[in-house]
């Protein structure tokens, strides 16, 4: 106990030589300023009046000092004159608006105030102007004033601007290797001509279909601006998205690309970006010459062609297939629905079961054809779409069914040996819009509308189109963009008797979608299942719909 | 003595609150809206119950194809499945292996080889078991072939009649690491003296273990089956990763079609709800009947 008290007695002793010494310094300043205003009395000046003067003017000074100042400022004193300038703040990000004050001392009222700002501004008069430094830099603002007498003074406030923090901008898309590669320099050269840096993250499908609805729904979004290649999906994103009809020129796209992302209140939410169409068959032009194989101008040249490559004894099958969830399962089977069924089929699918039921004869009959050369063995097991593509290089298969930005995969040997040739008789090619959209939680959204405006016009779409595998959709990317084989398939597709038609499960969406691609995968293994098959697609079509 | 009964009760009150929020309501949440209609939220009874079980695309119980013997044949049934095989075989796997490696020189670093799979995340296995599966690279058809087996090399899970088993087998060499380890632990805790005392009886090995060890283990293995039959109950990540719940859901589980329910459009919670009751009366059940099987044993 008796240590406790002496802890404590020696803790309080110490504290109170604290307030001591404190007080102490205080009381110094004190004296020092009471100093300052007793020679100020002793030469007229009225002590009450100065205090008065103070009390007021701290109610709109910031500082004590400075309230002393603007009092003795007022006081009728003998004094050389000097001028105090101050600047509220002195630093800051540009554009920065800043308050400047002059504070005259002495001399002989009245004075006249000039304020040079030091960025080469037109000078003020005013004694306590404001201004607004547009740019980054350190400025040296100078006040000089001048008495009555024509006696001057000045004094300087430097004055810091700093350059905003750099924005950088988010894009989420599905690309990842080769495709990313060049979609890179797309946005590098967006950088280039705007200074704003770019981060692209490539998602799976199913992390782009879920993860970014879920965060949009939560109020919030990572991504600046996201591309995707789903209308359906955009349209019921639109409550948490931009619109662009402001943003861009509809009319200077297909109207079937505006259209596919236009609500019934004809507000777009996506800007188109680039076209990949699904043109047909690809193959190699050396590997048909070395076999005696032709190009078929009808099915039956077709079967006939597949029947024929199928005997050549190095190849494992006449088609390979490819598969990821499912989509270039569904691509063939949406060649086969349009190639023997019409691209009207197609779209009517796609409307719906209010027109057009999977179990209707004409859509029953388009897949007995693809069944019929399933069962026959011509079509591979479906294997990852990637690596079917090496398979299909390396001559494992003869024809492989694929998209237009085949040009562009590194697995491709030599663009040059490559070619292609569209479903026999066909007159519908699928075609897959990638889709800008800018969330309305977009971090930075004034730069995302940036990006986007830059994406959906020529200049972007020219050097995706100028790298290979897909194609503009902006009317003034110019022909001459284009690489020799892709000009070939887009000259393909934008043949009068070709109608280019939204990917189908892609334009439903949903679970519809995965159901899609799944029954497919069934399908290529077991075509006996059509029946099954396509009784669960309608069940689906119709779920979907609820 | 009052001061005694409140200060506990002020103590569980934070932890009580968050169950509250985090959990009870939930599942009270989660139950209410399994009776609701989507859309309008009317009540419509056990309408969405009778629609997962059996009038969905791909419905819980696809009964035409129980009959006929083919997959798909409904997430629950799919499910049972996975019981049926996954656990007799860990099970079986993990008592031979923790067996087999008890008192054995270098037996720690093998237990804990084997136990690798179970720190292995399962979207991880599920990856690793697409490569294991591949038709050209695949370690499973490679042996096939090196054993003169080619003619049943191919990928897996790209048929419906073995999507669904491959998957299971597949995690059963990332559970067996459990069993394993669960049952070396109930082994160390068989007193010696009955190994010592069916010796100098004469009883055989396989005598001494069935009789002794197997016995033993009883309640080990109350443990290991409960655990064991709540994960496959569960099962999502790799089902989702190696094979999507193809071809044609051959291979779905209730988990993926309650994550399908809920996450796709057109977004049906009630039905997503009614799963989620409908997986946790199952699990629930399951774990209450075997707590009381342990309380007793």
């Amino acid at each position: 106990m008796t240590s406790v008290r002496r802890t404590f007695d020696s803790v309080l002793a110490i504290l109170l030589i604290i307030v001591i010494i404190i007080s102490g310094v205080g009381v110094y300043y004190s004296s020092a300023i009471m100093g300052k205003l007793d020679e100020v009395s002793t030469n007229q000046a009225n002590l009450s009046e100065a205090i008065i003067s103070i009390n007021t003017t701290q109610a709109t000074s910031t500082s004590l000092l400075e309230a002393l100042l603007e009092a003795i400022s007022g006081l009728n004193v003998s004094m050389p004159l000097v001028v105090i300038g101050s600047a509220t703040p002195t630093s800051g990000v540009a554009p920065l608006t800043v308050s400047l004050k002059a504070v005259p001392i002495g001399g002989t009222p009245s004075y006249t105030f000039e304020w040079n700002f030091g960025d080469g501004m037109p000078t003020s008069s005013e004694r306590t102007p404001t201004h607004n430094y547009t740019s980054a830099g350190t400025y040296t603002a100078t006040i000089t004033i001048t008495d009555s007498v024509g006696a001057s003074a000045s004094d300087t406030v430097t004055i810091k601007a700093t350059a905003a923090a750099p924005v950088t901008l988010t894009v989420f898309s599905l690309w990842g290797g080769s495709e990313e590669k060049n979609f890179l320099q797309c946005l590098g050269n967006f950088t280039e001509l705007t200074g704003i840096p770019v981060t692209h993250y490539h998602y799976t499908t199913e992390d782009l279909l879920i993860g970014v609805p879920m965060q949009l729904r939560a109020g919030s979004s990572i991504a600046d601006v996201i591309i995707a290649p789903w209308p359906a999906w955009i349209l019921e994103l639109a409550p948490y998205l931009i619109s662009v009809n402001d943003l861009i020129d509809s009319a200077k796209y297909p109207v079937n690309t505006i259209n596919a992302v236009k609500d019934a209140n004809d507000v777009i939410w996506a800007a188109p970006f680039k076209l990949s169409g699904k043109p047909g068959f690809w193959y190699k032009k050396s590997f048909f010459a070395a076999n005696g194989l032709t190009v078929p101008t009808n099915y039956t040249e077709f079967k006939t062609l597949l029947a024929t490559i199928q005997g050549i004894s190095s190849i494992e099958q006449a088609v390979a297939s490819g598969d990821t969830v499912g989509w270039p399962l569904s691509d063939t089977t949406e060649a086969f629905i349009m190639g023997l069924g019409g691209y009207q089929l197609q779209e009517e699918l796609i409307t719906g079961p209010s027109v057009r039921n999977w179990t209707d004869p004409e859509v029953k009959a388009a897949f007995a054809n693809l069944t019929e050369l399933l069962t026959a063995g011509y079509f591979s097991t479906p294997a990852d779409w990637t690596d079917q593509i090496t398979k299909f290089w390396n001559e494992k298969y003869g024809i492989y069914f694929m998209g237009s930005w085949m040009t562009t995969m590194s697995q491709i040997g030599d663009v040059n040996d490559l070619d292609f040739f569209g479903f026999p008789d066909t007159d519908g090619v699928g075609g897959s819009v990638d889709y800008v959209i800018a969330p309305k939680y977009a971090p930075h959204p004034d730069e995302a509308n940036q990006l986007l405006q830059y994406l959906a016009g020529p200049d972007a779409q020219t050097i995706m189109v100028g790298l290979g595998g897909f194609f503009g959709t902006h009317d003034d990317v110019p022909e001459t963009a284009y690489t020799p084989l892709d000009k070939k398939v887009l000259d393909f597709i934008s043949q009068s008797t070709i109608h280019i038609v939204s990917d189908l499960d892609d334009a439903i969406g949903g679970k519809f979608q995965t159901t899609f691609w799944d029954q497919l995968k069934l399908l290529w293994v077991d075509p006996s299942k059509l029946d099954d098959v396509l009784n669960t697609l309608q069940a689906a079509a119709l779920a979907q719909q609820t | 003595m009052k001061g005694r009964t409140i200060t506990p009760i002020l103590f569980l009150i934070p932890a009580f609150f968050l169950l509250m929020l985090f959990v009870f309501y939930p599942i009270v949440d989660t139950i209410y809206i399994s009776f609701l209609k989507k859309g309008t939220g009317d009540f419509i009874g056990l309408q969405n119950y009778r629609h997962v079980l059996f009038g969905a695309v791909y419905p819980l119980v696809n009964t035409r194809n129980i009959v006929l013997g083919e997959f798909p044949m409904g997430s629950l049934i799919h499910n049972i499945l996975w019981i049926a095989i996954h656990l007799p075989l860990t099970m079986f796997f993990g008592l031979l292996l923790a067996v087999l490696l008890r008192d054995v020189k270098g037996g720690a670093i093998l237990k804990s080889i084997i136990f690798l799979g179970m720190v292995t995340p399962l979207v991880v296995g599920g990856v690793l078991l697409r490569f294991m599966l591949d038709v050209d690279a695949g370690v499973a058809n490679v042996v096939l072939r090196d054993i003169g087996l080619g003619s049943f090399v191919r990928d897996w899970r790209a048929f419906p009649d073995t999507a669904l088993i491959s998957v299971i087998l597949g995690s059963v060499w990332i559970w067996t690491g459990f069993c394993m380890i669960v049952y070396s632990a109930g082994l160390q805790g068989i007193p010696v003296e009955l190994y010592e005392a069916a010796k100098i009886d004469g009883a055989s090995r396989w005598k001494t273990f069935w009789r002794i060890t197997v016995p033993m283990l009883k309640s080990t293995t109350l443990v290991v089956v409960t655990m064991t039959v709540l994960w496959e109950l569960k099962v999502f990540d790799m089902v989702f990763v190696a094979t999507q719940g193809g071809p044609g859901g051959a291979s779905r589980v209730l988990a993926y079609d309650m994550w399908l329910e809920g996450f796709y459009t057109p977004y049906n919670f009630g039905t997503a709800a009614a799963m989620a009751v409908f997986l946790t009366i199952l699990t629930f059940g399951f774990a209450a009947y075997m707590v009381s099987r342990m309380s007793k044993s």
